[in-house]
């Protein structure tokens, strides 16, 4: 296998392994013993303490009892809720559906509306790009709670095109539920991916290639399709593949704010409700999913750029 | 012989720090048919965007004044349509950096054959052949192989030779080269010139010449044209410029250029620096450097007129030379 | 302000920028002066007067608990932009230490420090400020603490590369020659060298801190119960849209949007990403 790939998938395990041993250690950390954390802080009859005892290892050394953890979590045994009276994967199967759909129609919407502005914005210049310069700065600027909430007082509230909470049945239900919320959830990503789109299409436009392009007599079109859009792509994929990343933290508000049953949700719960076991293995998944997509990231320049030679470190 | 290029009275504003400023301030020239004319300046002299000017190929915002009439057909105001023909077909310009003129991310095939598909609508077996075709003749021997490599896969000479290649590919008439030896290495600049006269030879090729070197124009082309701050200041024939230069820069050009020859004790610079247009003061541009300089030179700006076979701006043209005109006969117009 | 220092300033920022600049200062004195500023107390709970429509007394009109808007909006500042200050001060601060440090000895501190960068990076703000909620409970310190670790990979990460560059140039081999300690010449050269590099990425954790406290503040996990702020008052005034009040949350979220744009302005001109506004190469 190239160098460079094995290089980084390194790296990647290496930050997998510490930031999931620092999401067990977190457990320790609290103040009081483990038990009690993950208690919730009530009091437990002896064989549950017992229970928790053998789950969590709390007789063995240190370490074993991550590597133990660790080889729950990997096979899929993430443990038991307290607070929720359920085995913690359940609980996580039931949601991961709704948040992995809410950030997909984010994605949808930024990459597929963010780079079509940018792109057009680039090359036609004029009214358009500034008023699209105008619009991102600001829409940039737009968390993703404030966007919601404007949402929700436009369209559920005063157009009544949307409803305003929940995360509705069946798949078109479960769309026209998540709409608002997807808007909501990428709207400042948007608003950053296309401003970055349209300075990278700007760029390649600048560039010399292109010139020569020009004066071979090709049309704008053909131009723009052959070698600014191409060129660009890089820059903007990048951009778009970390934005991504970072739709997996904000998620967690906007399923707050639409009261949508989403892992994201689940999480805010269980740290308000000090269910550990809960928020260990969310945060864990959460996460490793952000790591994983960040340096997938570095991918796109090996595909999408023949002068990176796969053989080189970057 | 009817000329094929003419220039007259070209003028070029660039919009620079948010206001246009002048980088050519009037050029009037011609090119025959399968004549090279070579066009020598220092930096900001506006020898580049006079190139461009003849393809129209300007910066956004970028206004120009005067007539550039390619064929009898003026290009300033073609339609988008003509222009791409014109540009496609007619003439054809090469770079100084062919690195960064070619897309990275392409192949070299790609390039070469990208203007006959588009243009010509060529089918690629067809474009690949001639692309092989147009690879040989400007000296690659194993062009199967450079088809499908990428720029950064090939030398600077190497890739240079490519751009001529794809510049030639549609037969054009008229070539506008902008320093295209100027990144490479001597020696590889030797085989460049050799390939660019070689292909103008076989196919009667006229060609624009834009270079900072004088001796390179002077060596090359069949007429010399030099700028200075915007404007033309001379043009001769090469041979005649090598007896004898007309204008003061010209002169001071000749003379800062150390021979393997002379021994000399100091190299003779020109004092201060090269001005663009819209640096120059009033009256003639290269007063303030010029060592024949008169009071009246800053108060009058210099046409170009005819002096012997050649053409020069500067007010004191004759006084200096004052056997100028001999019996060569009438003036060659610039 | 001194003349030279004004000028610099106009130049470097353009218009909107400058102007971007006096609104954040604006915000900021006014939280700073909140207390004596002539607004109501901003926990006044009168029940009697809900929702209230803009008056004399009050110039925002007043929420579901009677509590003046204006008041809780200046007062809200306080936590709102005190919070991203001192998350940006110190992620700044440890950032910009690291990187020198990395960039300065290279080989193995390079590697741990860019790894340690690595682990911290993959906690993205609120995630981290979440897990830390968790484990010492919510509170607006646990959550600054929080975003202010989170942040330090930002700002490091670009410190470091730049420091990177400044650290090769034959100028520092020279000072160090010169018998110069590696502290003296990064403090005196290095740094001062990357500093605008490394305020524009402040100016711009600012921004982001700014939005990840009022989120977590939203979420009931950023400032305590009854503190006025303007995520928290962001969710108060939430459920009051769904009955036709949206003023309270409405404005709360100007607001942010307000100081968050003004950063990321200020931050763009800092780092003279001038191509962005469509001038010409």
């Amino acid at each position: 296998m190239p160098r460079f790939l094995v290089t980084r998938l390194v790296g990647l395990a290496m930050t997998l392994v510490v930031s999931s041993f620092l999401i067990f250690w977190s457990l320790y950390l609290a103040p009081g013993d483990p038990i009690a954390t993950l208690s919730g802080g009530g009091t437990l009859p002896p064989e549950a303490i017992q229970a928790l005892s053998r789950q969590y290892h709390l007789d063995d050394p240190f370490f074993t009892r991550y590597a133990a953890w660790l080889g729950d979590v990997v096979r899929g045994d993430l443990g038991e809720s307290f607070v929720f009276n359920a085995e913690v994967a359940d609980l996580i199967a039931t949601r991961v559906g709704t948040t992995v759909l809410l950030v997909a129609m984010a994605s949808v919407l930024i990459v597929g509306v963010g780079v079509t502005l940018g792109v057009v914005a680039g090359i036609r210049g004029g009214l358009l790009d500034k008023g699209l310069l105008l619009t991102t700065v600001i829409g940039q600027a737009v968390p993703s709670f404030v966007a919601a909430i404007v949402l929700i007082w436009l369209f559920a509230v005063q157009l009544r095109w949307f409803p305003a909470i929940g995360s509705g049945e069946g798949f078109a239900g479960r769309l026209q539920h998540l709409t608002l919320p997807a808007i909501a959830l990428a709207l400042a990503y948007l608003a950053y991916v296309a401003r970055i789109t349209r300075a990278a299409t700007r760029d390649e436009m600048a560039r010399e290639h292109v010139e020569t392009a020009r004066a071979r007599g090709f049309s704008p079109s053909q131009i723009a399709r052959r070698h600014v859009l191409r060129n660009a792509m890089i820059p903007i994929a990048t951009v778009s593949a970390l934005t991504v990343a970072g739709l997996l933290a904000t998620t967690v508000v906007v399923e707050r704010a639409f009261n949508l049953g989403g892992l994201g949700s689940l999480l805010v719960e269980a740290v308000v409700r000090k269910d550990f076991a809960v928020v260990q293995a969310v945060s864990l998944i959460l996460v490793t999913a952000f790591v994983v997509v960040n340096n997938l990231v570095d991918l796109v320049y090996v595909v999408l750029d023949p002068r990176v030679e796969l053989g080189a470190a970057r | 012989m009817n000329a094929l290029l003419e220039i007259e009275g070209l003028r070029v504003r660039v919009p620079y720090e948010g206001r246009l400023r002048e980088v050519v301030g009037r050029v009037d020239l011609s090119i025959a048919d399968g004549e090279s004319v070579g066009l020598v300046g220092e930096s900001g002299s506006g020898k580049s965007m006079t190139a461009r000017a003849v393809l129209r190929l300007l910066p956004p915002g970028a206004r120009v004044e005067g007539s550039v009439r390619f064929d009898g057909r003026e290009v300033l105001r073609m339609s988008p349509s003509e222009l791409r023909s014109y540009r496609a077909n007619h003439a054809a310009m090469i770079f100084q950096d062919p690195r960064a003129h070619t897309n990275p991310l392409r192949t070299v095939g790609d390039f070469l054959t990208e203007g006959l598909r588009l243009n010509q609508r060529l089918p690629k077996r067809a474009a690949e052949e001639r692309a092989r075709e147009l690879l040989r003749a400007v000296g690659i021997e194993d062009p199967e192989a450079r088809l499908s490599q990428h720029p950064h896969e090939l030398s600077g000479g190497l890739l240079q030779r490519v751009m001529i290649a794809a510049a030639l590919s549609a037969g054009p008439r008229l070539l506008l080269a902008d320093e295209p030896t100027t990144a490479l290495d001597t020696t590889t600049q030797a085989e460049v010139m050799a390939i660019l006269a070689e292909l103008r030879d076989r196919l009667d090729l006229a060609m624009l010449f834009i270079t900072h070197d004088l001796e390179l124009a002077a060596a090359t082309c069949d007429r010399t044209a030099v700028m200075y701050a915007g404007s033309i200041v001379e043009v001769q024939r090469s041979a005649d410029l090598h007896d004898r230069a007309l204008h003061p820069y010209t002169e001071a050009l000749v003379a800062a250029r150390p021979s393997v020859h002379t021994r000399l004790r100091r190299l003779p610079v020109i004092p201060g620096r090269p001005v663009a247009a819209f640096q120059a003061p009033e009256g003639c541009a290269f007063a303030p450097r010029c060592r024949y300089a008169l009071p009246r030179c800053t108060a009058e700006r210099p046409v170009l007129a005819s002096l012997g076979r050649g053409v020069v701006a500067c007010l004191r043209a004759e006084e200096l030379h004052p056997d100028g005109f001999a019996a060569h006969g009438g003036a060659d117009r610039g | 302000m001194s003349p030279s220092l004004r000028s610099r300033l106009h130049r470097r920022l353009g218009p909107l920028g400058v102007a971007a600049l006096a609104v954040i200062a604006t915000l900021g004195l006014m939280a700073v002066l909140a207390p004596l500023l002539p607004v109501a107390d901003p926990t006044d709970v009168d029940l009697s007067d809900t929702f209230a429509p803009p008056s004399a007394g009050h110039p925002f009109g007043t929420d579901s608990n009677g509590r003046d808007i204006l008041a809780r909006l200046v007062w809200g500042s306080r936590t709102a932009l005190l919070g991203p200050l001192t998350v940006t001060v110190v992620a700044t601060a440890v950032g910009v230490v690291l990187a020198v440090v990395a960039s300065w000895r290279g080989g193995w501190s390079d590697g741990v420090i860019s790894r340690m960068f690595d682990v911290v990076f993959a906690f993205p703000g609120i995630l981290l400020a979440l897990v830390v909620a968790a484990v010492v409970g919510a509170g607006f310190v646990a959550a600054v603490a929080a975003l202010s670790v989170a942040y330090i990979p930002y700002i490091g990460r670009v410190t470091r590369g730049a420091a990177l560059q400044q650290v090769r140039q034959p100028y520092v081999a020279a000072l160090s020659v010169q018998g110069q300690s590696a502290t003296a010449i990064c403090a005196r050269h290095v740094v001062p060298n990357v500093g605008i590099l490394i305020v524009a990425q402040a100016t711009v954790t600012f921004g982001y801190a700014l939005v990840d406290l009022a989120a977590l503040s939203y979420l009931g996990l950023g400032v305590e119960q009854a503190t006025p702020d303007w995520g928290a008052i962001v969710a108060a005034g939430q459920s009051d849209i769904l009955s036709g009040y949206p003023q309270q949350s409405l404005y709360a979220g100007v607001l942010i949007v307000v100081a968050v744009a003004a950063c990321c302005i200020v931050g763009e001109r800092i780092s003279d990403r001038e191509q962005y506004w469509g001038r010409l190469r």
